[in-house]
């Protein structure tokens, strides 16, 4: 018995036969199509790139209630890719943004925000009485979470994840026989191994495309028309526009679905891993610091490890760039007899390349704290940020 | 007479630019794994553990079915064989 009140009459009303009529028509969908669509109630998690096309198609598709989970507030860097979001919505809350526009494009339609966070204490509440949960987070401790909860409720998981020009689309669904996300990924990339889109780009459109699947499957599912993405990874690359099906299936020894699955194991990753505990200590010094250095004509060599386009936008005078992606293949370019410090937009890749450079043996290596936004906030406002 | 690696975009940078790597057929997938590494050895970090072992986070798939860790010593690759490796990713 679900947990969420089904107050809705699936009966369509004469505005909503003509509303859905184009795919009312449709034989696959018809009239009892749409009065699924109607009765199911949809949790999408993450409103972001790709919560934004997946909660505006089954929004407009007729879906009867939405929930939407999200802590974060709208920044003016997500407006590029977040198309439920315009500049009035800055430092709002996504989930309430979200919400008032999707009820103003559809008033039949219900939603339920929850602006949190979540988390293995949550994720069982969360998702109980959704009939599909949509994977639209841009975290791997969240995909694990869902994942495991999802698994542990019964209820299909519309997954897709995106990064530069990439993107993976697939429903996991044990219940109906298919493999779980752990199954195909048993565990996530160690720290330093997988970079974020902050830090690693995305193209705008293409959380577009991978969502606008997403609300494909989640329709097809709900009207269980078609053959649904279950058993296979969808795999798409923007640049060579080129998909391509994977053959996925169940890891019997799975621990979230395989026939030994602790039913008590807690949901997700496990804790144990603290982020930075291994990694080498590394110097940071402060945009102030270095203002001072260059001023003293005592600065050290600058290395910039943002890509080109980045670049271009705003750097520092003076410094050279080297992609941190490209470091080990050409550290020994750079100089050994000289202090080295690494650059980048915020001061996450910079730690990561100082950390690269000390363990390929420079002795000299720090990072600059905050990166180029700071020293275009605090010493250069000349500088365009982004 | 070869097999094919296809490597994602991530990993790319570590085999200097190649999308594809030909490898000679008649190869075990570990055998093909060891080829790969010694011809690019910047991947060896980022593809396998300490142990040599392929990380949990990259999905291995012959000729686009997917193959567990316990399958690999007793895949044998003939030619025209296509190996691509698929990362997790979590942007959103
Ligand atoms: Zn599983």
């Amino acid at each position: 018995m679900n947990k969420i009140a089904r107050d809705i009459s699936p009966a369509l009303t004469a505005e909503e036969t003509r509303r859905y009529g184009r795919q009312l028509v449709l034989d696959q969908i018809g009239p009892d199509g749409q009065e699924k669509l109607k009765s199911a109630h949809v949790l999408v998690i993450g409103s972001g790139g790709l919560g934004s096309p997946v909660l505006l198609y089954l929004a407009a598709a007729g879906i009867g209630h939405l929930g939407i989970v999200d802590f974060d507030i709208v920044d003016i860097t997500n407006l590029h890719r977040q198309v439920l979001f315009g500049d009035a919505d800055l430092d709002c809350s996504k989930a309430r943004s979200a919400a008032a526009r999707l009820q103003a494009q559809n008033p039949h339609l219900a939603v339920t925000t929850h602006e949190t966070r979540i988390d293995a204490g949550n994720a069982g509440e969360l998702i109980a009485g959704y009939d599909v949960v949509v994977d639209a987070t841009d975290n791997f401790a969240a995909r694990y979470v869902i994942n495991d909860a999802c698994v542990r409720a019964g209820i299909p998981n519309v997954s897709a994840s995106i990064l530069r020009f990439d993107a993976q689309i697939a429903v996991f669904d044990p219940a109906r026989g298919g493999p779980c996300y752990r199954c195909v990924f048993p565990a996530p990339p160690p720290a330093g191994l997988a970079p974020s889109c902050a830090e690693a780009g995305v193209v705008g459109v293409l959380p577009g495309i991978a969502g606008t699947l997403q609300a494909n499957e989640v329709i097809k599912l709900i009207c269980e028309i078609g053959t649904p993405l279950i058993g296979r990874l969808l795999s798409f690359d923007a640049l060579e526009t080129r998909f391509r099906n994977f053959e996925i299936a169940r890891n019997p020894g799975c621990i979230a679905c395989g026939a030994k699955a602790d039913p008590n194991r807690p949901l997700g990753l496990a804790e144990a891993e603290p982020a930075c505990a291994f990694e080498t200590p590394v110097a940071e010094i402060s945009v102030e610091k270095l203002a001072a250095a260059i001023a003293e004509g005592t600065q050290p060599f600058l290395l910039d490890v943002r890509g080109a386009a980045e670049r271009e936008i705003a750097r520092i005078a003076g410094s050279q760039g080297i992609a941190l992606d490209m470091l080990e293949a050409e550290a020994d370019s750079l100089p050994r007899d000289q202090p080295i410090l690494c650059i980048c937009h915020k001061g996450a890749r910079s730690l990561k390349a100082a950390r690269a450079l000390t363990e390929l043996g420079f002795t000299q290596v720090a990072s600059l704290t905050g990166g180029v936004d700071a020293w275009a906030e605090r010493i250069d406002p000349s500088l365009k940020r982004y | 007479m070869s097999i094919v690696i296809e490597l994602p975009t991530t990993l790319r940078p570590f085999a200097s630019g190649e999308a594809q790597v030909a490898l000679n057929d008649h190869a075990s997938f570990n055998e093909a794994l060891g080829s790969l590494i010694a011809r690019h050895p910047r991947l060896k970090s980022r593809l396998v553990t300490g142990s040599g072992t392929v990380y949990d986070f990259v999905s291995v798939f012959v000729n686009d079915r997917r193959v567990g860790p316990d399958e690999f010593p007793e895949i044998t690759l003939d030619d025209g064989d296509v190996v691509t490796l698929v990362p997790a990713m979590a942007g959103g």
